[in-house]
């Protein structure tokens, strides 16, 4: 662990969204992420908290999600870890309008890098974001 | 969130973040306006400051039930981040969507 480590741990619960996203807000804020960037790793950690709610909590509530951030080498790497197994992605721009798994295509599309490891014990998704300095 | 009536059209405005959680409250406001007989509705997300999946899933639902009815769902809204979202999934290709950076322009797009 390091200085630019921190975690959060949430229950599993909807409500808990806006906590999830003010968390990493503050987080991309302090390493100086623009407001469009820190508007993309928003929208990327709601997909994949809102996911691990639906479908990484067998037991509801009572499961908890675990968000980790750290900051190295110009690059904030986020990790959502939850205690089920993920949703499968369906293109981005689906017009099913039934269809509920955009989440990661736009993690994807906002991310560098978007990585899902299932387990047995549940699944981890890394969420990396480099710093750029465009404004 | 609110639904108003101006010069006669259904305005559904959506202030703060949309998310999973409350993306089910905008589906269940603009169901209201479609139930009271309207197949126009103007979404106003002009104090929107952010949406995910389950706002974006809401909206290509309504625009279907819309379509369906001859209609149209026109969205206010002039920050670029949400721009970006909507452009992501290309609801604004979709026929029968109107994106609008004002209450002027929406009320020409009906």
């Amino acid at each position: 662990m390091n200085e630019t480590y921190t975690e959060i741990t949430l229950k599993s619960d909807p409500r808990n969204l806006a906590e999830a996203r003010k968390f990493v807000e503050g987080i991309a804020s302090k390493f100086g992420f623009n407001e469009e960037q820190i508007f993309d790793i928003k929208v990327a950690i709601g997909e994949a908290v809102s996911n691990a709610i639906e479908h990484g909590s067998p037991k509801g509530p009572l499961n908890s999600i675990k968000i980790t951030a750290c900051f190295l080498n110009d690059a904030l790497e986020l990790n959502v870890i939850d205690e089920g197994v993920f949703k499968r992605a369906i293109k981005v721009d689906d017009p099913d309008p039934h269809h509920r798994g955009r989440g990661i295509p736009f993690m994807l599309a906002l991310m560098d890098t978007v990585t899902i490891n299932e387990t047995k014990a549940g699944t981890t998704v890394k969420l990396v974001k480099k710093l750029t300095k465009k404004q | 969130m609110e639904v108003n009536l101006y010069e006669g059209l259904p305005i559904v405005e959506a202030k703060g973040e949309i998310d999973h959680w409350r993306a089910p409250e905008l589906e269940q406001k603009i169901n209201e306006v479609i139930e009271k007989g309207h197949n126009k509705i103007i979404v106003d997300f002009s104090n929107l400051t952010y949406i995910d999946s389950g706002g974006i899933s809401v909206l290509f639902l309504q625009l279907q039930k819309l379509k369906s009815l001859k209609g149209r769902l026109i969205v206010i809204t002039s920050n670029k981040n949400i721009i970006k979202i909507l452009s992501l999934v290309k609801i604004t290709r979709q026929e029968g969507f109107s994106l609008c950076s004002d209450m002027e322009s929406a009320k020409k797009n009906m």
